[in-house]
């Protein structure tokens, strides 16, 4: 805040001190006195008002210049009424209390939500393994009463058994408190395991796998990877003619390790490339060949993101699709 | 034949297990009351357990404690709950292997019978007219004469061998090797399987890999 600003902001003071002075020298010259000294009493009179203006304005400018800084260092904004002291001058003690109010008020809003958000993704935590159960019964009734749709029942009970991961995931990865765990992984045992979750597909449309063989450790959370990964292959497999190839390779960079994943399928427009990581975004691809959900490849990158990880996709259209995930080195979790 | 436990509170799912298991040479007891579920585990004599995790009333880690404390039955925990935690504790009580549902069937198999091959015999042997493959030194034995496989044929051979008189198609036979971290294609299976079969003839088995065109291998 600025001197000319506060002034300002005072004109009516300025305007009525100027009317009664004025009312003032028609009385006093009226009286007969002195130009002089009418003139040394306005000087005086005005000099009190100004010190006494500025003497306010240093007063709230000493309070408001330090509590702006407070928040502009802060990170998150609305902490600024933890850390702001009571202002020793009436209206802002008035509006401290306004706004310690009605902070309160916004936590306990907060908190409702919090409660809310924790108590449903419990619920998904609990639906998901629920359902995992009868999910197994349907598929060993299938392998134990064989009959001609048992093939393709099974594949959809698989379906199923994707979306409902992939539900759980998207509880984890959007909720406020971390849920993953980060520590090394052989790189080469993660992929190893994805593969063999969806050996039966990609054995079925005759894949060539070439797999990198450089053991090497990165850090994320398995479980999470496990899934990512998935994702990524089953897009793959999705958008891939047989025979498929799959290439993983790695690339050990002064500052992280980069994984790439490359499928030889239909790839992806130019045009759709930049909005493949929208939530919801579907592409020409998902619209014309098959259903895509638009979920996939947003939640890879948003579990990226939770755990520090970078995510890139490249392609070309029937040429290749390449996802790479970013691995920087970080001393951040030892 | 090798007795199983099954532990599991669906009751579909449990019957479902029951009819697999039996289908593929196992007997199989199931535990229907599960107030008394520790006392029937401890008073069966079957050779392995299949435990699920969330039992009414019970944990199911508690029973693997319990379990342990007086018999050393190979437990194969059989879980929804998927989490690293739920994988470690098990396996810190006890279990000898975790599996998360919804499982594969063919996996769970294989887990199992891995599982009582070790430790019944505590070998690794497995023979089929005269002929010993020993899984340990990854090598072959036929009438005196000891031969060295690769990683793949030794794998190939086995599954066939594990099963001799049917037929196993070109791509379960894929499946059980990429099951082993093996992820060949078909092209690879074709030359492992033709080098199996020329080592096999070198040793006078002419004609003991058999190929069913359009179907699969067989021994």
């Amino acid at each position: 805040m600025s001197v000319f600003k506060w002034l300002l902001d005072k004109k009516v003071y300025f305007i009525i001190f100027m009317g009664y002075t004025s009312i003032l020298l028609l009385f006093m010259s009226a009286f007969g006195m002195n130009k002089a000294s009418v003139l040394f009493i306005l000087l005086i009179s005005f000099l009190a008002h100004l010190s006494y203006l500025l003497y306010e304005y240093f007063r709230r400018y000493r309070y408001y210049k330090r509590i702006h800084d407070q928040f502009n260092d802060l990170d998150q904004k609305h902490l600024i009424q933890e850390i702001m002291e009571s202002p020793y001058f009436f209206e802002g003690e008035f509006l401290y209390d306004l706004i310690q109010g009605a902070n309160k008020s916004m936590n306990d809003q907060i908190g409702l939500y919090k409660e809310r958000q924790k108590s449903y993704r419990m619920y998904i935590e609990t639906w998901v393994h629920e359902i995992k159960t009868p999910i197994s019964a349907g598929q060993l009734i299938l392998k134990n009463h064989p009959y001609q749709a048992s093939e393709s029942l099974n594949e959809e009970l698989e379906k199923i058994d994707g979306y409902v991961e992939q539900a759980l995931y998207f509880a984890r990865g959007h909720q406020l408190e971390k849920d993953y765990m980060i520590k090394e992984v052989n790189l080469l045992n993660l992929i190893g395991e994805v593969l063999k979750k969806h050996a039966r597909k990609l054995i079925e449309l005759k894949c060539q796998i070439n797999l990198f063989d450089q053991d090497l450790v990165v850090k994320t959370d398995e479980k999470w990877m496990v899934f990512i990964l998935s994702q990524i292959i089953n897009n793959s497999i999705q958008y891939s003619y047989s025979p498929m190839k799959l290439d993983f390779k790695v690339k050990s960079l002064a500052s992280k390790v980069v994984l790439s994943i490359t499928d030889y399928g239909i790839g992806i427009k130019k045009k759709d490339l930049p909005r493949v990581f929208d939530q919801g975004f579907t592409g020409t691809n998902g619209r014309k060949e098959k259903k895509s959900t638009g979920i996939g490849l947003y939640l890879c990158k948003h579990l990226c993101q939770q755990m520090g990880l970078g995510m890139e996709v490249k392609s070309e259209e029937n040429e290749f699709t390449e996802v790479s995930i970013h691995f920087p080195y970080s001393n951040m979790y030892d | 034949m090798d007795s199983i436990l099954v532990v599991e509170d669906d009751e579909k799912l449990r019957n479902e297990i029951k009819v697999f298991l039996n289908k593929n040479g196992f007997e199989c007891e199931v535990v229907e009351n599960f107030q008394t579920v520790l006392k029937d585990i401890l008073n069966s004599s079957c050779d392995l357990i299949l435990l699920d995790l969330n039992l009414p009333g019970v944990d199911g880690h508690y029973l693997c404690k319990e379990i342990r404390k007086v018999s050393q039955v190979p437990i194969v925990v059989l879980t929804s709950q998927n989490t690293d935690l739920d994988e470690l504790m098990s396996i810190n009580f006890g279990a000898d292997d975790f599996i998360s549902k919804p499982f594969n069937a063919q996996i769970l198999l294989a887990r199992i019978a891995s599982i009582l091959r070790r430790l019944k015999q505590g070998g690794d042997k497995l023979a089929y007219e005269g002929l010993v493959l020993n899984l340990g030194s990854g090598s072959l034995t036929y009438e005196d004469t000891c031969l060295e496989l690769t990683k793949n044929e030794m794998k190939i051979l086995h599954v066939l061998m594990s099963s001799p008189g049917q037929i196993i198609s070109r791509d379960s036979l894929i499946e059980s090797l990429w099951q082993e971290s093996e992820f060949i294609d078909d092209n690879t299976l074709t030359v492992n399987v033709n080098r199996l079969r020329k080592k096999l003839s070198e040793i006078g088995l002419d004609d003991f890999l058999k190929t069913r065109r359009g179907q699969g291998y067989m021994i």
